[in-house]
């Protein structure tokens, strides 16, 4: 097991590396000059000189990214362009936000998706199974943004029941005022997980009730909905590990589309305007950020996964494959 | 296994409260002294009496929260926006002449050098410190200090600024050289505090203060709340002009697209900008409901041909000319814009809103036989030119779509490049030694701001000095004469040989001067008051019934 842990973990640095690298590349290379920002009609070129000197932009690519790197390390990501405010206060200001949203959005898609994922197998084929199905194909389908503003139109334009922007009244501090603010963006971030991890639990429950386990438990006489819950499910929910350590990073990052058409001040949001300034501190940040909790969540999802079915870390070698 | 669902769903509860309580707890910054937010308030009602105290609330939207709410770092016409209530400038420039806030008197001596600067008397900043010179110079250090050399404000052609502090209240500004456009950087100015930086520029950046709801403010209101989405700004008792009649002024963040039109059906905001001519007219149809608001924006719209340009720059002023001749600006503004109410046809390539504009200018005249002639002649036609626009600009995609369609008729194919801000002006700007600089043929830009007794951004453009625009020596000297002529007479008169020479030189084409129109609820009035956009520069006009 140690051998494995340790081998992820290089894996881990390796990629983590080539993430910062590349996206320090992408933007060294991006059109426009962060320099303009800084520099004056009214000064002479020796001035103009020493901004550059001072931005470090008078170095080699290499040189500024061994730069940036060093201070990455010590936990100094810059400084805004925009507002010249450090970078990191003002991310973890906007990070519970985010955590909420997307937090309550997974959730709400787990719960959802296990009952329907494992009735849907259980059901295969029957009308249930196609209705669950069809609803499924059209969850994946539709585009998230699309999907916001048919809420927005349905819930506070025509039926004027749900706030349409933001995260609070303002001078309503209650958790059911928020949860009023959260209910469509959350539906409308849970409707495209939920429908991928009811296809994954429904795919694998039907292979599971193929199973001979299953076989000899309906042999003893033990009631379906038994075997559903006390040994299919447990089953079911493996690949589920994966996907889980896959949306970790969207957990923190938040979503650009989903927090700018629903007015969300969380991190998503607070990229996108980064984007749209160039304000490539932060968008550094965001995307090392998360490049790494996506490596993270891999990394667990691994380790759980290997923990979870040991075949994996012998590297499937006694199980046949 | 019952036992362990219930316990997994308790978890969920849990985790679930546990999250809106965090986002709930870093909610609300401490509420300024002196202000108090009512108590048990809903959703912004706005528009309308606070039924908890009869005070009224003005409520506007914000596409995205501010990091900072520090005046000097205006970055975009949202952070503009939402400064303003807290922020003032020295004064603001208008169509009329000076619009005065903390400072009341401007002079200029004859020879046009020295400026003499009075701050008023009453203005004060919320912490009860006056406002006064050592502000103004402490945020010209801080200016200085953030580019790492001179500014706008302490330097002009290189030459060096003179401040002289005349007294706390006065403040003597020498020029190096008559410059007309000194009083437009004046105009720009916004003083921060020094008193709460022990007058040191250094200590600024990375403070936080700007952030925080106890921050000295020196316009009619201070800071109450700032939310995750949303902050709330309560009226000063003892600002300098007066009391404001709105009480509470909320700027929240509304999500992007048709949001915010929705949000303002639904009362959830006061009021909101007009691009279309079918919202125009959705919205004039319900008179009864809305009140629409029409301001100039002071703004050029114009086409910029690129003497760099891979193509342009292999052809004749006949070529240029014939570019311009094929363009039909009324039918652009019909299509663009749909109606004369959003833009109209310019004449010159100074706006009606700068003293120095010339009425009788004659503009371009729309003539297609003449275009091809000279488009066969020049060697333009069958050539393809790279047209380049902003599309974070309203309406500039439909101008791209019409340009190309009115050019093909003299067989000029035009390949649109769609850009956003942050791509497009290093390009449209490029220095003639970057690489940017022959990637387009025209573009599309905007000078806004273009008010008041100066020639505005014209100068930098008439004389090449913003980058290469093509403009010949000739242009270049008679502005550089006219900027310092302190005569008024002679110098309008040769502002308006520049207006004409700058047409005939077949560089820039004025597409349109356009309006700002904005929809209020009925109850909101006064949002036309001052004419300085971005909105709203002078918050005692406002009133919420």
């Amino acid at each position: 097991m140690w051998k494995y842990f340790c081998k992820k973990t290089i894996q881990l640095v390796i990629v983590m590396i080539l993430i910062s690298f590349f996206s320090f590349a992408i933007i060294y290379f991006a059109p426009g000059d962060i320099s303009m920002m800084y520099i004056s009609q009214e000064m002479t070129e020796e001035q103009k000189a020493n901004v550059m000197a001072e931005l470090g932009l008078d170095k080699s690519m290499l040189e500024q990214y061994a730069a940036w790197a060093v201070r990455a390390l010590h936990g100094d990501l810059g400084v805004s362009l925009s507002n010249k405010a450090s970078v990191l206060p003002q991310i973890v200001k906007r990070l519970p936000s985010t955590m909420l949203l997307m937090g309550c959005s997974f959730l709400l898609s787990l719960i959802l998706a296990i009952p329907l994922g494992l009735w849907s197998g259980y059901h295969k084929n029957t009308w249930i199974d196609n209705l669950i199905s069809s609803v499924t194909y059209m969850g994946m389908s539709i585009p998230s943004f699309w999907f916001g503003m048919l809420l927005i139109i349905l819930f506070s334009g025509i039926l004027h029941i749900l706030p349409s922007s933001g995260m609070h009244t303002v001078g309503d501090n209650s958790i059911l005022d928020t949860a009023k603010h959260m209910i469509m963006p959350c539906i409308t971030l849970s409707i495209g997980n939920l429908a991928v991890y009811i296809r994954y639990i429904r795919a694998n429950t039907i292979g599971q009730l193929s199973e001979e386990y299953v076989l000899t438990a309906e042999a003893k006489g033990t009631s379906k909905v038994k075997i559903l819950k006390n040994h299919v499910l447990k089953n079911t929910l493996l690949p589920i590990i994966t996907l889980v350590g896959m949306n970790l990073a969207s957990l923190v990052c938040g979503s650009f589309i989903i927090e700018s058409v629903f007015g969300w001040p969380g991190i998503g949001s607070f990229a996108m305007e980064a984007i749209g300034k160039r304000d490539y501190p932060i968008i550094m940040a965001y995307v090392m950020m998360s490049g790494l909790i996506l490596v993270i969540g891999n990394f667990i999802a691994d380790i759980l996964y290997a923990i979870a079915d040991p075949r994996i870390k012998r590297g499937g070698a006694d199980s046949g494959t | 296994m019952k036992k362990k669902l219930v316990s997994l769903m308790l978890a969920s509860m849990l985790a679930v409260s546990m999250f809106a309580g965090c986002g709930n707890s870093g909610k609300k910054e401490t509420e300024a002294a002196g202000t108090t937010a009512a108590a048990g308030e809903t959703e912004a009602s706005q528009g309308t009496e606070e039924a908890d105290g009869g005070e009224s609330t003005f409520t506007a939207a914000l596409s995205y929260m501010p990091s900072s709410l520090q005046p000097s770092a205006q970055s975009s016409d949202d952070l503009v926006f939402a400064i303003r209530p807290i922020y003032e400038p020295l004064f603001a420039e208008t169509a009329d002449g000076l619009e005065y806030y903390l400072a009341d008197s401007l002079e200029i001596s004859e020879d046009g050098l020295t400026y003499t600067l009075h701050i008023n008397d009453k203005a004060t900043w919320s912490d009860g410190e006056p406002v006064c010179v050592d502000d103004v110079l402490f945020t010209i250090d801080y200016g200085v200090l953030s580019y790492g050399g001179p500014t706008s404000f302490t330097a002009i052609n290189g030459a060096e600024v003179t401040f002289n502090k005349k007294d706390d209240k006065t403040l003597e500004i020498v020029l190096p050289q008559v410059y007309d456009n000194y009083t437009r950087t004046l105009a720009q100015f916004y003083p921060m505090p020094s008193h709460a930086f022990d007058n040191d520029p250094s200590k600024i950046n990375d403070s936080g203060y700007f952030t925080k709801t106890d921050m000295a403010t020196n316009g009619a209101y201070t800071v109450a709340e700032i939310n995750e989405d949303s902050i709330v700004y309560t009226a000063r008792d003892d600002y300098y002009r007066g009391t404001p009649s709105v009480k509470k002024v909320i700027m929240k963040t509304i999500g992007a697209g048709s949001t915010r039109q929705l949000a303002f059906e639904n009362g959830e905001i006061d009021y909101m900008r007009i691009t279309t001519a079918e919202d125009l007219e959705k919205y004039e149809a319900q008179s009864d409901k809305y009140n629409l608001y029409t301001v100039s924006e002071a703004r050029l719209n114009y086409i910029q041909l690129n003497p760099n340009g891979s193509v342009m720059s292999t052809l004749s002023e006949d070529a240029r000319k014939a570019i311009f001749l094929a363009l039909n600006d009324e039918e652009i503004i019909n299509f663009a814009y749909g109606s004369d109410k959003l833009a109209t046809v310019p004449n010159s390539l100074l706006t009606p809103d700068q003293s120095l504009y010339n009425k009788d200018c004659a503009g371009y005249s729309y003539n297609l036989e003449e275009a091809k002639k000279l488009a066969d002649s020049s060697g333009l036609t069958g050539t393809t030119l790279t047209y380049i626009y902003n599309a974070d600009r309203s309406n500039m995609e439909a101008v791209a779509t019409v340009v190309q369609q009115q050019l093909s008729a003299i067989g000029v194919n035009v390949k649109i490049e769609s850009c956003d801000s942050a791509t497009f002006f290093p390009r449209f700007f490029a220095g003639k030694d970057s690489d940017q600089v022959s990637t387009w043929d025209l573009g599309t830009n905007g000078w806004d701001s273009q008010r008041g007794s100066n020639c505005g951004q014209s100068y930098s453009y008439f004389t090449n000095r913003l980058c290469d625009c093509g403009f010949s020596d000739e242009l270049s000297g008679m502005v550089v004469t006219a900027m310092s002529t302190p005569d008024a007479a002679e110098r309008q008169a040769l502002w308006n040989d520049i207006q004409d020479k700058a047409l005939a030189e077949y560089w820039e084409y004025p597409l349109t001067y356009t309006n700002y129109i904005m929809v209020s609820q009925k109850n909101v009035t006064g949002l036309d008051s001052s004419t300085v956009i971005p909105e709203f520069i002078d918050y005692l006009a406002i009133h919420v019934d």
